[in-house]
């Protein structure tokens, strides 16, 4: 199951990957979810756990897109605590875009 | 690692003065242009709109620019904020009088003012030089900016040799020769320079794309540095064979327009916003200006009007067109941004904030660009004709120019709108256009009330 689908996850992990679409980067105008930027959800007893990654290193809104991310996830109900990981490898590639961001890029500027 | 300067309204600042600078430029053009472009370039009037252009409005949004992004492109934290405040306040009022005092032509008092532009860049190069330090490992980007500070500091020197020359007669090099001398060493060594380094951050970044062929760029570097040296020196010394270092840097600018071309060719975002494709449309000047360049530095009997309106019209279109086009392309990224970043991170993850490019207007943005640019090419165009024509033609061109200067202005400052609703008074609601003055939207008022 890739994150951009998450329909046959649980109600948790799905209302997760929801509110994680309210997460978006301001200049590319898309969300950390179709932005390929979640690359896994772990969810045990009401503790999260995201593991996620960047556009770019040296990305200037690193620290919004995570606190975003971790304010998100609270949001749900039923999470007690998240904790961000922030991957090393693989490094972020625009293949990662989902189908639907790829759409919205294509219909926008 | 750093992702923002601390205190946004400091490189915004930067942009108010320079913005203000560009806007004066535009407004008083149209009213002098007989003075300016309808001569030869070597009068008082010509050198206080080149250096209310050059050092008012260019130089200004390099710092404030630079206090922001490089930071960001180095991945390392500004060195003093505090150095950056007092190199603004040295450089507004260094500029401010530099321009009065070539205006009038008071070389006394340009001598105070030069100095009030000296303190603020040094403190700046100083700000910028212990930042670049603590870079472990340097890269295309950092070396690019180190080499742009040591090229301002040249030109700030030959500036400091051509104003005493002038008071005291030191009569070591021809005037003229110095005079274009410190022009390209200022455009080419300081400005070009510094946007090479930053463009091979901020195109990849947003463009969704990254670095095509490093070798490429490293040898765009060579070669402008050995073409920028060559031209200086023999302008200085007047030589004959300035054509040769001209078509090093012309080869120099060549390899790093491909490599920028390459960079949006291997982009994965499909649809350019406006600011992209106006950057792109203002680094294509480069090749009629290395052109021009090269016809004007051709070894010639003597000086001819068509060379000496060829002279002004050359600078006018690097200036306003090259280079100007350029930084307000990139301004329309950098002031939403800042502004984005002051007002919105709270909400992140609650609601759905703007993206930057709601912060102003696209379509204001097209129309600005394309007036503007029609303007320049208008006036540059004229410029050659110079006293052949009747100068309501350059009027009416500057005139034109000023306008699209005037909508760029505008629309930059759209953003500061969300600024604005921090304060909750009845003017900033009726201005985000609620008609009864009820309060819309206090994205700062909601996320302290949740806080």
């Amino acid at each position: 199951m890739t994150i951009h689908d998450a329909t046959n996850a649980s109600p948790m992990l799905r209302q997760i990957v929801l509110s994680l679409r309210r997460v978006s980067d301001p200049e590319v105008g898309l969300n950390v979810v179709d932005l390929g930027l979640i690359y896994n959800i772990h969810a045990d007893e009401g503790e999260v756990e995201i593991l996620f990654t960047l556009t770019n290193p040296l990305c200037p809104v690193r620290e919004v897109l995570a606190a975003g991310i971790r304010r998100a996830v609270l949001g749900v109900e039923g999470v007690r605590g998240c904790t961000l990981h922030l991957a090393e490898s693989p490094s972020w590639d625009p293949s990662m875009i989902s189908e639907e961001g790829r759409r919205i890029l294509s219909s926008s500027g | 690692m750093p992702t923002v300067v601390a205190d946004v309204r400091l490189p915004l600042r930067y942009f108010a003065y320079a913005l203000g600078s560009l806007a004066v430029f535009g407004a008083a053009l149209p009213f002098f242009v007989q003075d300016v472009l309808m001569q030869h370039h070597y009068t008082q009037r010509t050198i206080a709109f080149t250096h209310l252009a050059a050092l008012g409005w260019i130089t200004t949004a390099i710092l404030g620019a630079a206090i922001q992004l490089v930071p960001v492109a180095l991945g390392v934290p500004l060195h003093s904020a505090r150095l950056a405040r007092w190199t603004f306040w040295c450089h507004a009022i260094g500029v401010a009088g530099m321009v009065y005092s070539f205006w009038f032509w008071q070389l006394r008092l340009l001598i105070w003012f030069g100095s009030f532009v000296s303190v603020g860049l040094s403190l700046f190069i100083y700000n910028m030089a212990r930042t670049l330090r603590k870079i472990p490992r340097h890269d295309l980007v950092s070396v690019h900016v180190a080499t742009a500070l040591g090229y301002l500091v040249l030109t700030f020197l030959a500036g400091q040799y051509l104003m005493h020359d002038k008071i005291i007669g030191m009569s070591l090099f021809h005037v003229l020769g110095g005079i274009h001398a410190h022009a390209h060493l200022a455009v080419l060594g300081w400005i070009v320079m510094m946007m090479i380094g930053v463009s091979y951050r901020l195109v990849p970044m947003f463009t969704l794309s990254k670095i095509q062929c490093e070798r490429r760029a490293w040898l765009a570097f060579a070669c402008l540095n050995l073409g920028i040296l060559g031209i200086f020196f023999s302008l200085l010394l007047r030589k004959a064979w300035v054509p040769v270092p001209g078509m090093i840097a012309g080869v120099g600018l060549a390899f790093w327009l491909w490599e920028i071309a390459a960079i949006y060719g291997a982009r994965q975002r499909p649809n350019l916003d406006a600011s992209l494709k106006h950057a792109r449309i203002a680094l294509a000047h480069a090749i009629p200006l290395v052109l021009i360049g090269l016809w004007l530095s051709w070894p010639q009997p003597d000086l001819t009007l068509w060379t000496a309106q060829g002279q002004t019209s050359y600078g006018l279109l690097a200036i306003m067109g090259f280079i100007t086009l350029f930084i307000l392309a990139f301004l329309h990224k950098i002031i939403p941004f800042l502004v984005w970043y002051q007002v919105y991170p709270p909400l992140v993850g609650l609601k759905t904030v703007p993206k930057l490019t709601d912060l102003h207007s696209a379509t204001l943005e097209r129309w600005a660009f394309g007036i503007q640019l029609a303007g320049v090419w208008g006036t540059a165009v004229l410029t050659l004709m110079g006293a052949q024509l009747p100068a309501v033609c350059l009027q009416a061109a500057t005139s034109v120019m000023a306008l699209g200067i005037g909508m760029n202005i505008l629309n930059l400052a759209l953003p500061l709108r969300h600024l604005a609703a921090r304060h909750d008074c009845w003017l900033m609601r009726r201005w985000r256009g609620d008609p009864e003055g009820r309060l819309i939207t206090a994205p700062i008022f909601h996320a302290e009330e949740r806080r």
